[in-house]
């Protein structure tokens, strides 16, 4: 007879499928962005461009050069930068800039673990340049998107 | 009738040797000590006087002196039982037997006996005293 | 190698393997993840370099204008780049290498972490903008052999350290062996100390200073200890022998006191028992002259005098005896005559069922004596001897000598006098009683059991000593030892 029991198993079975579709509607509606202070007059940074300053190389525009800052507030993240962005490994790139420090005398680029600090410290800064959650950054006036560095 | 009379501490030795003097004729009285003798000879004298010069109380040898004093005809047998003075055995130097005759014969005694003696030997020691001669028959060398 | 059954060392090999077996797992686990995490990442880093590198190429180069260049440039990403697969997608146009496994269908998402997704391939999708359009690189890593390598490198370690571990325990039960056995050999001789064995010394070999120190304490403890059985056993045997001597001594004491008490006593008794036989004698003389001639009684009553008169002579020896002693004159005096006399006086006792011989040397030492007493002791050890053999005839020996110190019982020079019967001996029971005053092994009226303690007593006075030898069956000897005097010239003439 139809009873409560299936009547719950296909509850169950709707609410499983929205959950995943949630999940991976998540991922699937993800982007990273290049942001930076909604001040900031910085125009756009072609691919190589934004290889290049992550890589903590030298990149101005209008005179001044261009400050990159990292962010890990999450794994994912911070992975998605180092394989799009930098295209190394984590322990390669964390070499990479000891060498440029050590031997070229620059400085890192900071690390920030939380998005609300990275945000603030973007925004604050017209010649710093970040990247984020889209839905992160999406309504925050303070910044300004430049493009989508990495969508799904 | 020759009167004897006899001093000697013990009865048995003072029977003895009166029933022997009895029986051989002669009238023998029995004293237990020398001061006793003394009272007895006042109150009737005699011929002999047999006594043992190993006493306690009083010193045989020094009665046989007394009685000499005293009555100086009466003849003098001594008799002694050797050994110490001391009969508990107590004194290590035992007194000899010869010391004490020596010292009787001191004293005046006609004659020394040694006990044990046999009737015989008492009657010829009685018999020689009374005749007058003082030899010293004895019946053991002391 | 020792057998494992100590307990010391089954203990620390037990340990060691205990240690390991805990921290061998970690170390593995450890190291297996820095293995791990060193290979993953070189392989991400390779991985991100190649594609990145192979993206900028078809960037900037003129490849993806052309489907053949495109595809050759995907093919290299398979053979240099270790992929299983390799496409780029422009637009809803794709080139996919033939080179690839044909049988992964890509998936649209990428790996961000080696193993990721747990297929075995890394995805990396790169985009690319090329002449203003953009498209899609996606590659497909083989993580299998990096995989492959992570296990060979952790096999290696596991059989590594398995190794290790049986090094190290092998190594850790040699080693407590090697220590246990000094610590075996060490408790062994301890024990045997414990049980009372102290010859065993304590020679243990051994690097360990402990153990060689413990080991050399132990050794001098054992000597010590056998240093202290030693004395102790010094100690029980002097104590022994003084109290034999002791015993000796006063066993003469006593003795010597007896025979005083005797003496003191039989003074004392003498005169109330002389006291008491006058009214026996004297009596019974009066009571067999008063029997009637014929009378059996008289032979009845004569006997009780004969019993008198020897309780008389008995007295009397007695008397003569102490008296003596204390009268004893001693001066320098010939044994030779003194024995001559003896003898010759004995001999005409003695009957001829006797053989009486004599062993006389000439040149003989004077002696402290008192030749009447001396006279006394020679007669009492000839009438003892007589007695022994009474039933037999026999021989007996008188004999005078010198010796020399050091013969037994003379620790000076002395002159022996020995008198031997070859009558049956005596037995040892006998023969410690021997000179006690009244004892006699004779029936009761053949003797006092004077005449051996009155040469004992005699003996004493002169501070000569008498020794007796004896044997079932082999008759008697008795030797007196007589001290000689030092300036004494050897005389035959009578000294007394």
């Amino acid at each position: 007879m139809v009873s409560s029991n299936s009547v719950k198993h296909v509850a169950a079975t709707i609410v499983l499928v929205l959950l995943l579709g949630a999940a991976t509607r998540a991922f699937a509606a993800e982007e990273v962005v290049l942001i930076v202070s909604a001040r900031s007059s910085i125009g756009q940074l072609d691919s190589p461009l934004v290889r290049r300053l992550f890589l903590g190389l030298t990149v101005t525009q209008h005179g001044s050069r261009l400050r990159p800052v990292l962010n890990e507030a999450d794994a994912q993240i911070k992975e998605l930068f180092l394989q799009n962005i930098v295209s190394m490994s984590d322990s390669t790139y964390d070499r990479y800039l000891l060498r440029l420090s050590l031997q070229q005398g620059r400085t890192q680029p900071t690390v920030y673990k939380s998005e609300s600090e990275l945000i603030d410290a973007v925004a604050a800064e017209p010649a710093t340049v970040g990247y984020a959650w889209m839905r992160d950054v999406a309504h925050n006036p303070r910044v300004r998107v430049l493009r989508v560095v990495w969508h799904d | 009738m020759h009167t004897i009379l006899v001093i000697d501490d013990e009865v048995d030795v003072r029977d003895g040797i009166k029933r022997v003097l009895d029986r051989a004729g002669f009238s023998a009285r029995t004293v237990d000590n020398a001061v006793d003798a003394m009272q007895e000879l006042e109150r009737a004298p005699a011929d002999v006087v047999i006594t043992d010069i190993i006493m306690p109380k009083l010193n045989g040898v020094d009665a046989i002196a007394a009685i000499l004093r005293e009555f100086p005809a009466v003849r003098i047998i001594a008799i002694s039982g050797g050994g110490n003075f001391d009969v508990t055995g107590n004194q290590s130097a035992s007194i000899t037997t010869s010391a004490y005759l020596a010292a009787a014969k001191k004293a005046g005694a006609h004659i020394i006996l040694t006990k044990p003696f046999e009737s015989r030997e008492l009657i010829d020691a009685v018999t020689q005293v009374i005749g007058g001669a003082s030899a010293t028959a004895s019946g053991n060398s002391p | 190698m020792a057998r494992l059954n100590a307990t010391f060392s089954r203990f620390v090999t037990a340990s060691v393997v205990a240690v390991h077996l805990m921290l061998l797992p970690a170390l593995y686990f450890g190291v297996g993840y820095v293995i791990r995490k060193s290979h993953e990442d070189l392989f991400v880093q390779h991985a991100r370099t190649f594609a990145r590198v192979l993206a900028d190429e078809f960037e900037v180069g003129a490849a993806l204008d052309s489907a053949a260049q495109t595809s050759d440039l995907l093919d290299l990403a398979i053979i240099h780049g270790e992929s299983r697969y390799a496409e780029l997608t422009d637009g809803s146009h794709s080139v996919r290498s033939a080179l690839g496994s044909p049988v992964i269908t890509a998936a649209r998402r990428t790996d961000l972490s080696f193993a990721h997704g747990g297929d075995g391939i890394y995805f990396i999708v790169l985009p690319i903008e090329h002449a203003g359009h953009s498209a899609e690189l996606r590659l497909g890593f083989d993580e299998r052999p990096t995989q492959q390598r992570i296990q060979l490198a952790l096999n290696r370690m596991l059989l590594l350290l398995a190794a290790y571990l049986c090094v190290a325990v092998m190594l850790a039960a040699y080693l407590s062996s090697r220590l246990s056995r000094p610590i075996r050999r060490l408790q062994d001789l301890s024990r045997s100390i414990a049980s009372g064995d102290y010859e065993r010394a304590l020679n243990v070999t051994t690097g360990i200073r402990e153990l060689h120190d413990l080991a050399a304490d132990l050794e001098a403890m054992r000597h010590e200890l056998v240093g202290i059985n030693d004395r102790l056993q010094e100690k029980m045997r002097e104590k022994e022998i003084s109290e034999a001597g002791r015993d000796e001594l006063q066993k003469q004491l006593r003795h010597r006191q007896r025979l005083e008490t005797v003496g003191t006593l039989a003074g004392g008794v003498a005169h109330e028992f002389n006291n008491v036989l006058v009214p026996i004698i004297l009596f019974t003389e009066m009571a067999m002259a008063d029997l009637p001639p014929g009378s059996p009684s008289r032979a009845d009553l004569d006997r009780v005098l004969a019993s008198a008169r020897r309780a008389k002579n008995v007295v009397q020896k007695i008397l003569t005896f102490s008296h003596a002693l204390d009268d004893a004159a001693l001066a320098p005096t010939d044994l030779r005559s003194v024995v001559s006399e003896s003898i010759a006086l004995f001999s005409a006792l003695a009957p001829s069922s006797i053989e009486i011989r004599t062993d006389i040397a000439e040149d003989l030492p004077l002696v402290r004596a008192d030749a009447t007493l001396a006279g006394d002791v020679v007669m009492n050890l000839c009438t003892n001897a007589f007695q022994a053999m009474h039933d037999a005839k026999g021989i007996l020996t008188v004999g005078l000598r010198a010796t020399t110190p050091g013969a037994p019982a003379a620790a000076v020079p002395s002159v022996e006098l020995w008198v031997s019967d070859s009558g049956p001996g005596m037995e040892q029971r006998t023969v410690d009683r021997i000179f006690e005053p009244f004892f006699t092994t004779r029936a009761v009226g053949q003797g006092t059991g004077l005449g051996l303690s009155v040469v004992h007593g005699i003996v004493q006075v002169f501070g000569a000593s008498i020794t007796v030898e004896t044997a079932i069956g082999a008759g008697t000897t008795f030797r007196i030892f007589f001290p000689a005097l030092a300036d004494s010239s050897p005389s035959s003439e009578p000294a007394v």
